[in-house]
């Protein structure tokens, strides 16, 4: 070696300290020439050559110097650490004299060639290179490692399949929810796990994810167990690209929806019979004091009649409550798309609906502004609103003219809704309370309602991405607002 | 007049409903005669004129039956599919008077054939007022086909 071999190996910081290098060097002072170099670099020194065949405890090697010609036995040797090593990199520098090729000795399994003599500094240049290349390969282990623990313990079903669809891994929540063993299902093809008649359905899906027509997305879809039962999953299947851009295969997480489905469906039942069996005796209970008011009004006396008048009274609250809660279950079902809407159209909508309300409480309800599209769902919209609205014009003090006031703000990326009314006000410890099913503040006398309404306004809000809440001060009025976010044009296709 | 002589077949189970149905027909001022069967088998019965239905003076073939969904023995559907499927027979309107709102059924009751769908209002007034324009449309207004 010449030159000055002082110095740190170029563009190694710190923590190559104390990595381990390999020689097989067979000249003694050889030897002792490039130990004393590396160790200048803060590097350690395994001498190969003189250990046996199982010293190779301690820290890992990163890298092996061998010199010319390097030897059967050292062939050899060399070979089985670098497969030792596997994945990780453990590159093998060969020192050979400027005569001769050096293509033989790179087929063999070396990874480099460094002619003598060499120079100090290209020496460290070398070897730091090299050391570089093996950093590169632990960090991805690490990373592999850390994905492949995530991977395999995740609380999903997590698939991967080549692009032909055939079954590279599954993990073991997979395995679990499939019934299926990790190994069983590798080779074998997507399409055997999902009934037959959704086959063509994966084709399409398939040939439109190659062709890049298919972005990720999430769908619900049967599968089949190893024994023959089926499940209900959501999946989230997307392609996989290798470094190139190409699909390179699919990739994919699912949970059992099952149990939910079975709920979904006995919610289901559960609304269809409130709605068709518990309405039956109302309409008995409507209809028959009623006919008792008529047909009897002559004899019964006016106790008597105040008690039917309650009763038909209380059925007629019953159905509204009945009509109140169906909406709010309905609300919480229904599949809802966001897309932008138009506000303003909203209103028209609601005030159209309340028209009668508005003019038989004699109510003055104003929009102030121009109203902003916003991203929401038009229904959904309509339902919170026309609550917002009614509840507003609801609770003034007798003999107050409601005022009711409807305005948008900005507010940073969302727009703000307000609904302000001259109304009585709430006292602040009851301002989150009021927005719970069934909670009311005042009795049915002063104030008619079900408790359900601005239930109803918290379930649509959140539906839509929102979020709701009031300011109030006893006795000056309430503000409601409704914050959505600003409409955006993507949601519209 | 047309309107006097054509007769309704009420098809409902539960009998308060059938009870306040007939008062409100009455109040309608409505002049048909309502005849009522408690089940879908007897709608069947009558329609078809089996035993006792065979005496047409007493029990007259129906210009409109006014139909309820949940039934016992036949429901509902079961009728409407029994009526679709009949010579002659099939031309007869059919008017679902039901108590659900649910999409499911009121598509079902189309996709079956029936010629429109009410839900049974809870308030007795309204009622009222459904039966006095389902009189004066279906029976009044509305050309019945040749059964």
């Amino acid at each position: 070696m010449e030159g000055d071999g002082r110095g740190t190996l170029a563009g190694l910081g710190d923590h190559v300290r104390g990595r381990v290098v390999g020689l097989w060097v067979a000249n003694p002072s050889d030897r002792r020439l490039l130990s004393e170099f590396l160790e200048g670099l803060a590097l350690k020194v395994r001498d190969l050559y003189l250990d046996g065949p199982h010293a190779e405890d301690g820290r890992p090697l990163s890298l092996i110097l061998a010199d010319a010609p390097g030897g059967r036995r050292g062939r050899e040797r060399i070979r089985c650490l670098k497969e030792q090593a596997e994945p990780l990199y453990l590159p093998a520098l060969l020192f050979l004299p400027h005569v001769g090729p050096a293509e033989p000795w790179l087929r063999a399994g070396f990874d480099d060639v460094v002619r003598i003599p060499v120079s100090k500094a290209e020496l460290r240049a070398r070897v730091g290179a090299h050391l570089r290349l093996r950093e590169r390969t632990e960090a991805l282990a690490l990373s592999e490692g850390r994905y492949r623990q995530l991977v395999e313990n995740a609380l999903v079903g997590i698939w991967q399949a080549n692009a032909t669809g055939r079954l590279v891994f599954i993990n073991q929540a997979l395995s679990r929810m499939s019934g299926y063993a990790q190994e069983e299902v590798i080779g074998r093809h997507m399409a055997e796990f999902i009934p037959s008649e959704l086959r063509s359905w994966l084709d399409e899906r398939m040939r439109l994810r190659l062709s890049g027509l298919l972005e990720p997305d999430v769908v619900e879809v049967e599968m089949v167990r190893k024994d023959g039962s089926r499940f209900t999953a959501l999946a989230a299947p997307g392609a996989l690209f290798d470094g190139e851009g190409r699909v390179a295969g699919f990739l994919g997480a699912m949970i059992d929806i099952t149990e939910r489905k079975r709920l979904e469906e006995d919610l289901e039942a559960f609304v269809y019979s409130v709605s068709h069996d518990l309405r039956a005796p109302l309409r008995a209970m409507e209809g028959f004091s009623q006919a008792l008011m008529e047909d009897f009004a002559e004899i019964l006396p006016s106790q008597g009649m105040d008690y039917a008048r309650r009763m038909r009274d209380a059925a007629r609250r019953m159905e509204v409550l009945i009509q109140d809660l169906l909406a709010y279950s309905r609300l919480s079902r229904k599949q809802i798309r966001l897309r932008p809407v138009d506000l303003g159209r909203v209103l028209e909508e609601v005030l159209d609906q309340l028209d009668e309300e508005i003019q038989r409480r004699g109510a003055e309800v104003s929009v102030r502004g121009p109203l902003p599209m916003v991203r929401g769902h038009h229904t959904t919209l309509v339902q919170v609103l026309a609550n917002l609205i009614t509840n507003a014009m609801t609770f003034v003090s007798a003999g107050t003219k409601p005022r009711v006031t409807i305005r948008a703000q900005d507010a940073d990326e969302r727009i703000r809704i307000w609904v302000e009314d001259n109304g009585i006000g709430i006292p602040s410890e009851h301002r989150q309370r009021i927005f719970r099913i069934f909670e009311r503040l005042h009795g049915i006398e002063a104030y008619p309602g079900t408790g359900v309404g601005l239930a109803i306004v918290k379930k649509g809000v959140e539906r839509l991405g929102g979020q709701v809440g009031v300011e109030s001060e006893e006795g000056k009025g309430s503000r409601f607002w409704v914050e959505l976010s600003i409409a955006d044009w993507g949601d519209q296709n | 007049m047309k309107a006097d002589v054509a007769s309704i077949l009420l098809v409902e189970d539960d009998p308060n409903d059938a009870l306040l149905i007939q008062r409100a027909f009455a109040k309608a001022g409505a002049t048909s005669g309502l005849y009522w069967v408690e089940d879908g088998e007897e709608a069947i019965a009558y329609l078809a004129g089996e035993g006792r239905y065979g005496d047409r003076r007493r029990y007259p073939y129906p210009a409109l039956m006014l139909l309820d969904l949940k039934l016992p023995r036949k429901s509902g559907f079961e009728v409407l599919n029994w009526i679709r499927g009949r010579p002659r027979i099939r031309r007869l309107p059919v008017v679902v008077l039901t108590s659900s709102s649910e999409h499911r059924d009121v598509d079902l009751a189309y996709d079956m054939g029936a010629n429109s769908y009410l839900v049974k209002p809870v308030s007795f007034e309204d009622l009222i007022g459904m039966m006095q324009l389902l009189h004066r449309y279906w029976v009044f207004y509305n050309v019945m086909p040749k059964i």
